[in-house]
């Protein structure tokens, strides 16, 4: 038990109403009027110190008198120290709670998250919109267990809906507002928009945004003068120390750029809607949930084997270990323990897709900013590493490697040898991409001091991952909440210094070479034994053995028709996914499918700091920052 | 389920409209020969990637599988310069009037390729998100199954539609009828649309709660 629980209890009382145990992570339950205070607390106390939020969401029972719950995960990033807070709501009651986003900037897209699923108003929050849905969908919330996995309309109602959708669907009220476009809006939609209770549109002609808002330009290029000295040439506004607000006055309107849905620079069905002073970028609007999938909602009507094919489809660039995380939530969940070849294989599956994923995040990063022979060169070694995916798992893409309990598959013969001959080639194209990038001057220019996070604003944001390590946060799952036996791993976890997109570049290229590595290690130690756990409740019997022994054959039947049930209790597990902290949350009421599947996204928390990244910048620099990233909307649209 | 017309073939035969007033002879036949060839073999197509299945067109274009072979090596971004619209992927409802919007744009001659399970029938998604199939929002011509097809599945896919469009004659000119939709905002009848739109399969039993 987590002595932050007792604390707490000592702290406040009675507003701590609860404090359980499932799966060895501590639970507080508390009062929903005092969350903001208690968090709060939790982050600012030095003995506690939990001032990383790892996740934002809700849960809703089968059972309809149970309440809704809205849980917080946190981690405290200087003691290593998970908690679970959770907040019950009363479903005659208003459904609302107070926001925290005054304590984590990060929780901005979450409680947003939270707000569209389940339809959880979040007080004091500074923009709560619908985030994966469009701002019109009239269906409901989706994740609310009363509402039909299939939506309450007709398909032909739900297409018809969104072929005739006014503008209004498509843009916020804001960006409708912004001047020059409400020009051409119909008059009728101006006339309501400017009747509508979200406020008064802005009047035409002037500045972009209803109230003004001034923005620090630090902009600059860098030449020499006369003598060769390197001189800051300041771009965009002449004078570094005029604001973009007096620039608009003085020299006319704030353009919107819509850049999306369909672009080839924005990785997927990313949509941003920037306002620009000329070149410069004075303000960017995500929209995302154009692949908004529902994951989330099918997973609550699937047994866990049968998550895996999903997992697969999040993030598409690094399946397997989608596949690894969802099987170890759900055996924490269950409580299993796994074979010691599984875990040296899931390593193996882990880092083959840590590779894979950040090559094509250099070589789609590379042609953004205008390089494109990466890009094939990457993409050749990612070809000899499907080869090697699809030997073991049948699949180039789609792998569904795990199964509760152990793998779906042992490596083939000869997969050693041919990972050991890839790793060998892949370290030459790292040399190679080494060369033609790192100090190339174009590469440079456009990546240096480009899109800077301190460390301070990476954990306000939740980042994780490249990005978060990039501006000096040394916090890796695989050292600092080991799992799959990562402690007895030689391997070292880069840091950036400056946070630029040049630091995540270079970050991400040691990360390959890292997880290289690793590999060599895991070959090297890979024991015997069996992959799956000997118990046949999780694990399908051999196929001989259904045809031949009575018992097997019922666990077949039993398993296959009904699944394997998990556990009363509920299960956070989180592993160092390329893009950052993936983690799974599943919660169970005792059946053989899980009460919510929630996905911890690493890109979708990262994606939430791009407008910090981006102001000030030029709209080109939008461009590199925002492929630093490493975007996968699969994963972030869910 | 329903024989799909679409609804501008009729309407090419309008009285009025451009009907090619000849009967094939010699000299239309080579020239069909000469159009379709250049037409077939210099495809610009508008990859609409976005999910899986983007992934798998990426390596298609890169460098073993070699989309250029097929004369399609030039991307085109742009649905104004492009002539087939790649759905590689599935599409969520919010993104079906985007897909729309871009088949609009694009000129005539142009055909649409639909990659993938999730771009045919909504695939493993038969949930409150996702359009049950592309063919519900866009024509399509060529589908192309798989979850997600290989590059070698995409490939043929590729030279099916070659072969569609070297049977194509300028003689008939309402296969180039622009397919708008309908005044109530559709594509299809609805009814036809929530046939298309069905369950299928198991997903039905599936979807029946714990």
């Amino acid at each position: 038990m987590n002595p932050s629980a007792e604390a707490l209890r000592r702290r406040f009382g009675p507003a701590v109403r609860r404090v359980a145990e499932s799966c060895g992570d501590t639970i507080v339950t508390i009062d929903p009027a005092k969350n903001r205070e208690i968090l709060a607390w939790l982050k600012t106390e030095p003995d506690q110190a939990y001032n990383y939020l790892v996740d934002v969401t809700a849960v809703e029972y089968r059972d309809a008198e149970l309440p809704i719950e809205v849980v917080y995960e946190l981690f405290s990033l200087d003691r290593r120290v998970p908690l679970r807070v959770n907040a019950q709501l009363d479903k005659a009651g208003p459904l609302a709670i107070d926001s925290i986003v005054p304590l984590w900037a990060g929780a901005n897209w979450l409680e947003r998250e939270v707000y569209d699923m389940f339809g959880i108003t979040f007080r004091g929050h500074p923009d709560l919109r619908r985030i994966l849905m469009w701002e019109t969908y009239a269906e409901g919330h989706p994740l609310r267990k009363d509402f039909p996995l299939r939506g309450r309309f007709s398909r032909s109602e739900q297409v018809r809906q969104v072929l005739t959708a006014e503008p209004e669907a498509n843009y916020s009220m804001e960006e409708l507002g912004i001047a020059g476009a409400s020009y051409e809006l119909p008059a009728e939609m101006r006339e309501r928009l400017a009747r509508s209770d979200r406020g008064p549109i802005p009047q035409p002609g002037r500045g972009a945004m209803a109230e003004p808002r001034t923005v620090e330009l630090s902009l600059g290029t860098t030449g020499v003068d006369a003598e060769g000295r390197p001189v800051t040439v300041p771009l965009g506004i002449a004078d570094p120390d005029r604001s973009v607000d007096e620039g608009s006055r003085l020299g006319g309107e704030h353009m919107l750029i819509n850049i999306g849905p369909q672009h080839p620079a924005t990785h997927g069905v990313l949509r941003l809607v920037v306002e620009l002073d000329g070149e410069v970028v004075v303000r960017v609007i995500p929209h995302i949930g154009y692949l908004h999938s529902g994951f989330e909602k099918l997973g609550e009507y699937r047994h866990y084997n049968q998550l895996i094919p999903l997992t697969d489809r999040m993030d598409y660039l690094a399946p397997m270990s989608n596949n690894v995380c969802l099987a170890m939530a759900a055996e924490k969940l269950m409580g299993i323990e796994i074979t010691e070849r599984c875990q040296v294989l899931r390593v193996i599956a882990c880092e083959m897709s840590r590779v894979i994923s950040h090559l094509v995040w250099a070589g789609t990063t590379a042609l953004d900013i205008g390089a494109f022979t990466p890009f094939l060169w990457m993409f050749q070694e990612r070809e000899k590493i499907y080869n090697l995916q699809e030997a073991w798992t049948g699949a180039r893409l789609t792998t569904s490697l795990t199964r509760v309990g152990g793998l779906m598959a042992d490596i083939p013969d000869g997969f050693v040898d041919g990972l050991r001959k890839c790793c060998g080639s892949l370290l030459a194209v790292l040399d190679e991409v080494d060369a033609a990038l790192t100090r190339n001057g174009i590469w440079c220019g456009r990546t240096q001091g480009i899109g800077v996070l301190t460390a301070d604003e990476a954990i306000d944001y939740s980042l994780s991952g490249a990005m978060l390590r990039a501006s000096g946060v040394p916090y890796d799952v695989r050292k600092d909440r080991p799992y799959l036996g990562y402690e007895t791993y030689d391997f070292d976890v880069p840091v950036g210094e400056h946070g630029d997109v040049y630091d995540r570049y270079l970050v991400r290229m040691e990360e390959v070479r890292q997880s290289v590595r690793i590999l060599e290690q895991a070959m090297d130690q890979l024991p015997g034994g069996p992959i799956n756990v000997d118990d046949h409740r999780v694990i399908l019997p051999p196929k001989h053995a259904v045809m031949t022994d009575m018992e097997s054959m019922i666990h077949h039947f039993k398993q296959v028709m009904e699944g394997v049930r998990a556990p009363v209790g509920e299960a956070y597990f989180s592993l160092e996914g390329p893009k950052g902290e993936l983690g799974y949350y599943l919660v169970s009421d005792g059946t053989a499918k899980p009460v919510r599947w929630r996905v911890r996204p690493p890109t979708f928390i990262n994606l939430a700091a791009i407008e910090k990244m981006a102001v000030g910048h030029l709209l080109s620099d939008l461009i590199a920052i925002n492929a630093s990233v490493d975007v996968v909307m699969g994963e972030i649209d869910r | 389920m329903g024989v799909i017309t679409p609804p501008g073939a009729e309407a090419g035969r309008k009285p009025g409209a451009i009907v090619a007033p000849v009967s094939p002879s010699w000299l239309t036949t080579r020239l069909d020969f000469l159009v379709n060839w250049a037409r077939s073999n210099s495809m610009w197509p508008m990859p609409f990637g976005t999910a899986c299945c983007a992934i798998e067109f990426m390596a298609t274009a890169a460098s073993r599988y070699d989309i250029a072979r097929f004369g399609m090596e030039r991307l085109g971004f742009s649905p104004r310069q492009a002539d087939v619209l790649l759905c590689a992927g599935r599409l969520p409802f919010k993104l079906a009037p985007v897909i729309r919007r871009i088949y609009d744009q694009m000129p005539q001659p142009k055909w649409v390729i639909s990659m993938g399970a999730c771009a045919s029938t909504g695939g493993i998604f038969d949930n409150y998100a996702m359009v049950q199939g592309i063919d519900t929002v866009v024509p399509v011509d060529v589908y192309v199954p798989g979850c997600p097809p290989r590059p070698e599945g995409l490939l043929y896919g590729i030279l099916l539609l070659q072969k569609k469009i070297r049977g194509e004659t300028l003689a008939d000119p309402s296969i180039r009828v622009e397919q708008t939709l309908d005044e109530r905002g559709l594509r299809l009848p609805a009814d036809q649309i929530d046939e298309l739109s069905e369950p299928f399969g198991n997903s039905l039993h599936q979807t029946r709660s714990a």
